[in-house]
C-alpha cells in the first residue's frame, strides 16, 4: 500500500519551473569558484603541483549536476572542449530515457567550443579513493598501461568538509595505505553536494568534475563501480553505472570504470589475499570509535563481513563490535523502497552463492526468500 | 490506476507448483528431440553438412528456458560441459535479482559434467539472421577475423515453427538475396520450444542459444545482435538481449559475441543505407503488408525506421506499401498501455528526435515523448 502511495507522489510531484542561468568561473592557484545564475560552489585541491586550466570542462560537469537536479538550463562563455560538451549531452540524454525521480532534463548552449586534442597515452591516471571495497580493489588490480599514480579522496560527499572528524580519521588510512601500495595520496574538497543536487544519479558527474579539474596533470580519471553488469541493471537508476561512465568519458579526459567484472565478494577476497595487509585501512563505514574504526553492525560491515566469509577469513579486529552474524543477517531491516530492496537482494545473492553451508547461509536464505516476496516483480506492467 | 491495478495483480500473482524434471534428448541426423518430463520440443537444422554433438549443452539452453518459465527444476544425466552448466547458473542466478515477472529461479543439478576443450579459432563464425536492421548489421561490420561465414533464421521465434508457413519462406526467399550481396551463406533451423509456452521477454536469448550451441560442432564462435545500447538496455530493463544476459552466456567452449552495442539504430539504418550493395532492397521491418511480401509502412517498426531513414536525410518511400503522412503517423501511434513498454518506445522516439532536422516530424516527435514521458512513473527510491 505504502509503495502505491509512493507512485502516487512521485506521479504528481511538481517540475520545478524551468530557469536559464549563466554559467561561469574563476580559478585562483588549485581552487576554483563555478557560479550557475545564483549558485556558487567551490573545488580545492590538496594536489602538491600546480593545476593549469585549458578549458573549463570541469566547470559544466559540476553546472549539470546543479541543472538537472533544480531544471536549470544552462549558457555559458567558458571555453568548454567539444568532447565534453557532447559527454554532458549525452549524459543528459541518458536522464531524458531513463526518467529516474528528482531529475529534469536540460538544455546546454555553450558558445566557446574547441576541439581538445586527445589525452597522451604516457600521461598518469587518478584514481577516486574513498578507502572503501571497489576504491581498494582499483588500486591493487589496474593495468599498469593505466600508469594509475595517484589517489584523490573528495571532502563533500560522505563528509562534509576536509575538517570533519571522520574524513581526517579516513586521510590518515589512505596515507597509510598510500605507504603499503606506493601510490600518492591528496585530498580534493567541494561544496556542490551542499547546494541541493539529486545525489543518487549525480554522484558521477561530481566526481568527473573533481578528476577533469586534474586534467592538466593527469591523462584519465578513474572511478570504481559498485556493480557487475548484471546487478546494475538490478539496481537501476543508481549514478554509478556503465553507461553513465562511459557517457562521461572523452577522448581528450578518458573516464575508466573499474572493476564490473568482479563482484563485491570477490574483491574483498583479493583484498584479503593482499600480502601487504591492506584490509587493515580497509574503511566500510567509519561509525565507530570516533571515525577509526568500521561499526561492525550496519549493513555495509554486515556485507564485508559475509564477503571475507565467502572467502574462508575472518577478521573480528576489523570492526568494533562482532556479534554473531546469522543473528545480524536475521535482524537486517528491509529498506522501505522497493529500489533498496532490489539492491539488497544483490548482494543477498551474491553472499550466499559464495557461502559454506551453515547457520549464516541459511540466515541469507531467509531473508532473500523475504526480499523477493516483498518486491513488486518488474516487466510488463 | 490501471498501473496501480496491475501492480496489485502481479503481487498476488500464483506461483506453479515447482517440480522436478528430467531432462533427456535424442539426436538423429541434424534433428533433436529433448524432453523435460512430460514437456517435448524439437529442434531441426537445414544446415547441409553433419552435425555431430561431443555434450548436449543445446538441450539444456532449452530446458533452462522451460524451466524458469514454468518453475520446474532440472534433473540431467546428459553430457554437460562445466561451462555451459556455470553459465545457465549464472544466468538463472540474475533471473533471482532482476525478479521478473512470471519468471521462476530453478535448481539444476547435472550429473555427467565435463571441461569441454575451448573452441578452435579456426572455425567459422555463426549469426543469428533475422533480415532486420539489427542481423543485417551485423553481417556488414563483424570483422573479417571473426570470419562469419553463415547466418541462421529461426523458425519458431518471431514466426511459427514449420518452414512451410508462407511468411517464413517469404523471409527466407529475402534473405537468400541478402546473402547472395553479401557473400554468407545462409539456413534456418526449426524449434517449437517457444510454443511450450516460454516467457519470450526474457527466454528469448536462451532460445537462441539453443539454437546456436546445436551447430557447436561446426561454428566456433555464436554471434547475437544488440538491438539496443547499454544505456538504452538500462531504460528497458527487464530484457533478454541485454550485454549481461549474452556475457554470461557466453563460454570459452562456445563464445557468443554481442554484436551492435555501441551504435544506436538511427545510426545501424543509416550504415545499411549507405551499403553500395542496395541492402536496403531486402531489409525485413514487419513483413506485415503485401501478404508478407513487403515492410506495411504503418507499424510501430515501420515508423521508427522511417524516422531512423530521415534522421540521416533520407525518404524511402519504395520499401514500404504505405506511405502516409510521417508526422500523422508518430501522432497516431498507439500508447502502450505498460509503463515498461512505454519506456522502450520513449528510447526509440528521443533516438530519433535528437537526429531529426527541424520540421513536422521533428514536432510530432517532440508531442510524443513529451506524452510519454508525461505518463511514465518515474524510477528510483520509491
Amino acid at each position: 500500500m505504502l509503495y502505491l502511495m509512493r507512485i502516487i507522489r512521485e506521479r504528481t510531484r511538481p517540475v520545478p519551473k524551468k530557469t536559464t542561468a549563466w554559467l561561469t568561473a574563476e580559478t585562483e592557484g588549485n581552487k576554483a569558484t563555478v557560479r550557475l545564475g545564483d549558485h556558487k560552489f567551490t573545488i580545492r585541491s590538496g594536489y602538491d603541483g600546480r593545476l593549469s586550466h585549458d578549458n573549463y570542462d570541469f566547470a559544466l560537469f559540476g553546472a549539470i549536476c546543479l541543472g538537472l537536479s533544480r531544471n536549470i538550463d544552462i549558457k555559458t562563455d567558458l571555453l568548454i572542449s567539444s568532447q565534453t560538451l557532447a559527454a554532458v549531452r549525452k549524459f543528459n540524454d541518458l536522464m531524458m530515457i531513463w526518467n529516474p525521480r528528482k531529475i529534469y532534463p536540460i538544455s546546454i548552449f555553450a558558445n566557446n567550443i574547441y576541439d581538445a586534442p586527445g589525452t597522451d597515452p604516457n600521461s598518469n591516471g587518478l584514481l577516486c579513493l574513498s578507502g572503501g571495497v571497489d576504491s581498494t580493489f582499483s588500486a591493487i588490480t589496474a593495468r599498469p598501461d593505466i600508469r594509475l599514480t595517484h589517489g584523490m579522496l573528495v571532502a563533500g560527499l560522505d563528509y562534509s568538509d576536509t575538517q570533519n572528524a571522520g574524513f581526517q580519521s579516513l586521510s590518515e588510512r589512505l596515507d597509510k595505505f598510500s605507504q603499503k601500495t606506493g601510490y600518492e595520496f591528496f585530498t580534493t574538497e567541494t561544496t556542490l553536494r551542499h547546494m541541493g543536487i539529486h545525489w543518487e544519479m549525480l554522484n558521477l558527474p561530481l566526481l568527473a568534475m573533481c578528476l577533469s579539474f586534474h586534467s592538466s596533470v593527469f591523462g584519465r580519471g578513474i572511478v570504481s563501480s559498485d556493480y557487475t553488469a548484471g546487478t546494475e541493471l538490478a539496481c537501476h537508476p543508481f549514478h554509478n553505472s556503465g553507461p553513465a561512465a562511459n557517457a562521461l568519458s572523452t577522448s581528450n579526459f578518458p573516464i575508466l570504470h573499474l572493476g564490473q567484472e568482479t563482484v563485491r565478494s570477490a574483491k574483498v577476497i583479493a583484498i584479503a589475499n593482499d600480502p601487504r595487509d591492506l584490509l587493515a585501512s580497509i574503511s566500510v563505514c567509519n561509525k565507530a570509535d570516533g571515525g577509526r574504526k568500521n561499526c561492525g553492525i550496519c549493513e555495509k560491515c554486515i556485507r564485508t563481513k559475509l564477503n571475507l566469509m565467502c572467502g574462508g577469513f575472518e577478521r573480528p579486529d576489523l570492526f568494533a563490535q562482532n556479534p554473531d552474524l546469522a543473528t545480524l543477517v536475521d535482524r537486517l531491516k528491509f529498506p522501505k523502497s522497493m529500489a533498496n530492496r532490489r539492491r539488497l537482494l544483490c548482494w543477498v545473492c551474491d553472499n550466499e552463492n559464495n557461502l559454506p553451508e551453515g547457520d549464516v547461509k541459511d540466515a541469507l536464505t531467509r531473508c532473500r526468500i523475504r526480499l523477493r516476496a516483498s518486491l513488486v516483480p518488474l516487466g510488463r506492467i | 490506476m490501471l498501473y496501480l491495478l496491475r501492480i496489485i495483480r502481479e503481487r498476488t500473482r500464483p506461483v506453479p507448483k515447482k517440480k522436478v524434471a528430467k531432462l533427456t534428448a535424442f539426436v538423429e541426423g541434424n534433428s533433436a528431440t529433448v524432453r523435460l518430463g512430460d514437456l517435448e520440443f524439437f529442434i531441426r537444422t537445414g544446415y547441409e553438412g553433419q552435425l555431430v554433438h561431443d555434450n548436449f549443452d543445446f538441450a539444456l539452453f532449452g530446458a533452462m528456458a522451460l524451466g524458469i518459465s514454468q518453475n520446474i527444476d532440472i534433473e540431467t544425466d546428459l553430457r554437460i560441459s562445466s561451462q555451459t552448466l556455470a553459465a545457465v547458473r549464472a544466468f538463472n542466478d540474475m533471473m533471482v535479482i532482476w525478479n521478473p515477472r512470471k519468471i521462476y529461479p530453478i535448481s539444476i543439478s547435472a550429473n555427467n559434467v565435463y571441461d569441454a576443450p575451448e573452441q578452435s579459432a579456426d572455425k567459422p563464425s555463426l549469426f543469428c539472421l533475422s533480415g532486420g536492421v539489427d542481423s543485417t548489421y551485423t553481417a556488414i561490420t563483424t570483422p573479417a577475423e571473426l570470419n562469419l561465414t553463415h547466418g541462421m533464421l529461426i523458425a519458431g521465434a518471431d514466426y511459427p515453427a514449420d518452414a512451410e508457413d508462407a511468411g517464413f519462406k517469404e523471409l527466407s526467399t529475402n534473405l537468400q538475396k541478402f546473402v547472395n550481396k553479401t557473400g554468407h551463406q545462409f539456413f534456418s533451423t526449426e524449434t517449437n520450444l517457444r510454443d511450450m509456452g516460454l516467457n519470450w521477454e526474457l527466454m528469448h536469448i536462451p532460445l537462441l542459444m539453443t539454437c546456436l550451441s546445436f551447430h557447436a560442432s561446426v561454428f566456433g564462435k555464436g554471434v547475437i545482435s544488440a538491438d539496443m545500447t547499454p544505456g538504452q538496455e538500462m531504460a528497458y530493463h527487464p530484457w533478454s538481449n541485454v550485454g549481461a544476459v549474452v556475457g554470461a552466456m557466453s563460454t570459452p567452449a562456445f563464445p557468443i559475441l554481442h554484436w551492435g552495442r555501441d551504435i544506436n539504430r538511427t545510426e545501424k539504418v543509416l550504415h545499411i543505407a549507405n551499403d553500395p550493395r542496395n541492402l536496403l532492397d531486402t531489409l525485413s521491418v514487419c513483413n506485415l503488408g503485401d501478404e508478407g511480401k513487403k515492410n506495411c509502412g504503418t507499424c510501430e517498426k515501420c515508423v521508427r525506421t522511417k524516422l531512423n531513414l530521415l534522421s540521416g536525410g533520407l525518404e524511402m518511400p519504395d520499401l514500404f506499401v504505405q506511405n502516409s503522412d510521417l508526422a500523422e503517423l508518430v501522432d497516431d501511434l498507439v500508447h502502450p498501455k505498460s509503463m515498461f513498454a512505454r519506456r522502450r518506445l520513449i528510447c526509440w522516439i528521443y533516438e530519433n528526435e535528437v537526429n531529426l532536422p527541424d520540421g513536422d516530424v521533428k514536432g510530432a516527435v517532440v508531442r510524443r515523448r513529451k506524452r510519454l514521458r508525461g505518463s511514465v512513473v518515474p524510477l528510483g527510491r520509491i
